[in-house]
């Protein structure tokens, strides 16, 4: 009643009283407008660069009192560190900065961060003052869009873009053709006419930066770009005939195809005056079959140099762009050419041997060298590696199906914890074959490079310590397909006598895929292997198991259930079991048990039941498969036990022999049981099997064995 | 001009307020006005304070007024409220014959009032009076939502501003033909 009365109260507070107290809350409010209009630019004039755009986007209205203040001069650049931001400077305050930054979809929400856009932020960065304003990322035309609306109120140029899709090529040639500064991120250029398009229809009448292009690798520019200073990254397409025809005064090519020959054109036609005359700093990046002898007499060729032994008033800095000053190495010696007009080129040279750097085409080797590479692999690098091209996936099969492959004999699809791993079981981490990972919502697609696995293209990276494959997946859901396509592969790759396990928890998804079999994981659940928490009904558990794969594992199952599995049961035929169970199901499941390996955990059990175990496996009528049995419990009378089986010694005088087994449980390190040596065992009539005894007090074992090895 | 005279003519003047004294006193004796808003109570101001108003410092020095016929003639401003003048001789007399200070903690911390203020303080010309009041307007949307300003500044939409922009020409096309049809009348 009492309750009643309080929710019919909190009822009407939250109906009736709450929206009046918000409807009567006095507000500040100003009619903007209605001031003479020279008082509202003055208004208008005293708010920050941010408050100036949130005003100028309220109408038409609002946009043009914007825009008949005379602000100061802007600097607006787009940039992209990894979320596209517009930063904007006022060039009579360079020590603060106002970022309206773009932020993409968050699967989750940093706790620190508001939930609402827009909202403020202020960061002191050293000397700097930055206030951000974050907005949603709604995609690039929003982007522009705003760019479009700045540049108009504040009548300022863009200086600086970083682009980072290929539509704004075509937006900033429309809106503003000439620029200062451009950067096109990695392989925003995909066709040479968008190539030609930009070097043809933008000015840049400062730095031109240019990072890889998704260009074929025998693509050749032979144009000059018109730009002062270049920086081509990849810069593989860009010929001898293309810089000696361009005017630049600021050169760097990284990974550059020129030879040294080239150079040694470069530096007779700089020599003789005809080209590149405005020249300031050039800096090539190229990899070379020849030694550091051969190299530097080629580039050299017939020049007629001077040594230079000091600095000789040589500039020690270049002027790269605007404020990118370059401090230049000092060497005890350079090399002079000199023009005929009395200019001075010196020349550095570093040369370096790197394996990066290093190329060899693995196809011309003979065959056995081949092999012996390829043997020196991992197999995560022989699977990256066949990505390559359907020759060398063709090449690397040939090569390893009938040696390294044969002897894999599983292969672990492991989706029991994060990061899903695919791995040889019982071998190193290092040695695994590929991880999934989740991407986070701040990752870039530049951070990945891209396969197509199977027609289904993914995002990978390598490991960062031991270089295996990592995908990462944008939602968790497509970790499934992903495996799907890898199984696809890894059945074409590896062949289909490889065993492919798929380990997942128990109710999770099991896709249905050729030769697949299933390891069923209850180590998550909390409940193992402690009677208080009961296990599901084993109705269930029979359910799952009649819809899944081929059963062979089933790891840390903790079964207290006055329940039981029907002996016909899949449960029974798992190869491996390992499972903690009340002492009254030991019987039934050493009865019933078809599978080669079992770890038992039990608090206590009776030594009859053992007994009638042994005795039905010494005549032959059950656990014909069985190879190794552990039993732990509290307390195990083990002499008492040993003596009602029956067991025979081993001469305490001789070395008994050390058995172990292929490992099938999951359990331990090592692709092998713990070695048992001991001096007890029993003979199974029918085929002369042993049953070996370990030492442990409360451990037993069996292997199988042949009486005539002792 | 001709609501100003009226309001000095049909009032009696009140009974002056005291404007505080400046904490340093004049040697020479100082000269006073005398000024009133819409609610006609009539402020003494040193011609020293007002100086910071263009308008009333242009008016002084055109009269030369005595101290009789100052008191007896104030200046009228009808169109000024008369809590909102009250302000403005406050501000006047703080700031009178000192530099101002590049911030102003004595603004009046009466949001609501500053439209008001802001009007007055332009009509009187007191530029760092409005200097500072401009500053203020800024503040108000500082850290605002784009929504959260065009609530504040009461900035209407551009649907609003065009609906409105209809509704006067439909009123002055309406007007227009009002005029024209009683032009007509007349001339019958």
């Amino acid at each position: 009643m009492v309750f009643q009365e309080f929710f019919a109260g909190w009822e009407y507070f939250i109906k009736v009283k709450l929206p009046e107290k918000v409807k009567s809350k006095p507000k500040c409010r100003f009619p903007l407008l209605q001031l003479p209009r020279v008082v509202l630019l003055e208004c208008i004039g005293n708010l920050d660069v941010l408050e100036i755009i949130l005003f100028s986007l309220l109408s038409k209205r609002s946009k043009t009192i914007a825009k008949l203040i005379c602000w100061n001069p802007i600097d607006i650049r787009l940039t992209s560190p990894k979320e596209q931001q517009i930063c904007l400077k006022l060039s009579t305050d360079p020590g603060l900065e106002w970022i309206i930054h773009y932020r993409k979809k968050m699967k989750f929400i940093p706790i620190h961060s508001p939930w609402k856009y827009p909202y403020f932020q202020s960061n002191l960065l050293g000397p700097k003052a930055l206030h951000i304003l974050y907005l949603k990322d709604d995609g690039i035309e929003d982007i522009t869009q705003m760019m479009e609306h700045i540049c108009e109120v504040f009548r300022s140029p863009i200086v600086d873009m970083d682009i980072v899709e290929e539509s704004i090529i075509e937006w900033i040639i429309k809106f503003q053709p000439i620029i200062r500064h451009v950067c096109i991120h990695k392989d925003v250029i995909l066709s040479v006419e968008s190539l030609d398009r930009i070097l043809k229809n933008l000015e840049v009448t400062e730095r031109f930066w240019l990072a890889s292009i998704a260009l074929d690798e025998y693509f050749q520019y032979k144009e000059p770009i018109p730009f002062r200073c270049i920086i081509i990254n990849n810069s593989y397409w860009l010929t001898l005939t293309s810089i000696l025809n361009a005017n630049n005064s600021v050169i760097f090519l990284h990974d550059s195809k020129l030879t040294p020959t080239n150079i040694n054109t470069i530096l007779k036609e700089w020599q003789k005056g005809f080209k590149l005359r405005n020249l300031e700093y050039m800096e090539i990046d190229i990899s070379t079959p020849l030694d550091r002898r051969r190299c530097k007499r080629e580039i050299f060729k017939n020049l007629n140099l001077t040594v230079a032994d000091e600095n000789n008033g040589r500039p020690t800095r270049v002027k790269i762009y605007d404020e990118n000053i370059y401090t230049l190495p000092r060497l005890p010696t350079v090399r002079n050419i000199i023009r005929s007009d009395g200019m001075i080129l010196s020349i550095f040279g570093h040369y370096k041997v790197s394996e990066k750097l290093q190329t060899m085409k693995l196809s011309i080797f003979p065959y056995v060298v081949q092999n012996e590479i390829l043997d020196n692999l991992k197999i995560s690098e022989l699977l990256l590696l066949s990505f390559v091209s359907k020759n060398m996936k063709k090449l690397i099969k040939s090569s390893q199906i009938n040696t390294r492959f044969k002897n894999i004999k599983q292969i672990e699809y492991n989706n029991h914890g994060y990061p899903g791993v695919v791995h040889i079981p019982f071998t190193p981490m290092s040695d695994n074959i590929l991880e999934f990972r989740e991407r986070r919502d701040y990752e870039t697609d530049d951070e990945f490079f891209q396969l197509n696995v199977s027609g289904n293209v993914m995002h990978f990276q390598l490991h960062y310590r031991y270089y295996f494959p990592q995908v990462y997946l944008s939602h968790p859901c497509d970790k499934d397909s992903a495996i799907v396509s890898f199984h696809y592969y890894f059945l074409d790759f590896f062949g289909d006598t490889v065993e492919y396990l798929y380990r997942e928890n128990y109710k999770k998804f099991i896709p249905r895929l050729p030769q697949i079999s299933l390891c069923l994981s209850f180590w998550s659940r909390q409940d193992y292997f402690r009677p208080e928490n009961k296990l599901d009904r084993i109705r269930d558990i029979e359910n799952f198991l009649a819809s899944s794969p081929v059963l062979k594992r089933i790891d840390g199952m903790n079964l207290h259930s006055p329940e039981r599995f029907s002996p016909e049961s899949k449960f029974y035929q798992a190869e491996s079991i390992i499972l903690g169970l009340d002492a009254n199901l030991v019987p039934d499941f050493l009865r019933h048990f078809q599978g080669r390996q079992t770890n038992i955990i039990c608090d206590r059990w009776e030594n009859l039941d053992l007994t009638e175990f042994m005795n039905r496996w010494k005549s032959g009528e059950g656990s014909r498969n069985l190879e190794y049995l552990n039993i732990r419990s509290r307390d195990i009378p083990r002499n008492e036990v040993l003596n009602s089986i029956g067991v025979k010694h081993i001469d305490e005088s001789k070395t008994p022999p050390t058995h172990t087994l292929p490992k099938l449980l999951h359990s331990g390190f090592g692709p092998n049981t713990d070695p048992i040596t001991s001096h007890s065992y029993v003979v199974r009539k029918t085929d002369n099997h042993l049953f070996q005894f370990g030492e442990g007090i409360s451990i037993l074992e069996c292997g199988k064995r042949q009486k005539k090895s002792f | 001009m001709s609501s100003t005279e009226q309001g000095t003519s049909s009032a009696a003047p009140a009974e002056p307020t005291t404007a505080p004294e400046s904490a340093a006193a004049p040697e020479v004796p100082e000269s006073f006005y005398y000024v009133h808003g819409k609610d006609k109570v009539v402020h003494k101001v040193s011609a020293g304070a007002l100086q910071h108003s263009a308008l009333i410092h242009g008016m002084i020095s055109n009269l030369g007024y005595t101290e009789e016929q100052a008191k007896a003639n104030p200046f009228p401003f009808e169109n000024i409220d008369g809590d909102i003048l009250q302000m403005v001789v406050d501000w006047c007399n703080q700031h009178k014959g000192k530099p101002t200070p590049p911030e102003d903690t004595n603004l009046p911390k009466q949001k609501e009032k500053l439209f008001d203020l802001v009007l007055a303080v332009n009509y009187l010309e007191i530029k760092e009076l409005l200097t500072y009041c401009c500053k203020q307007v800024a503040m108000m949307v500082k850290g605002k939502s784009p929504e959260e300003i065009r609530e504040i500044w009461m900035i209407p939409t551009d649907a609003e501003d065009e609906a409105a922009e209809k509704e006067a020409k439909k009123r002055a096309g309406k007007e227009a033909a009002g005029e024209t049809a009683a032009a007509a009348g007349d001339a019958k």
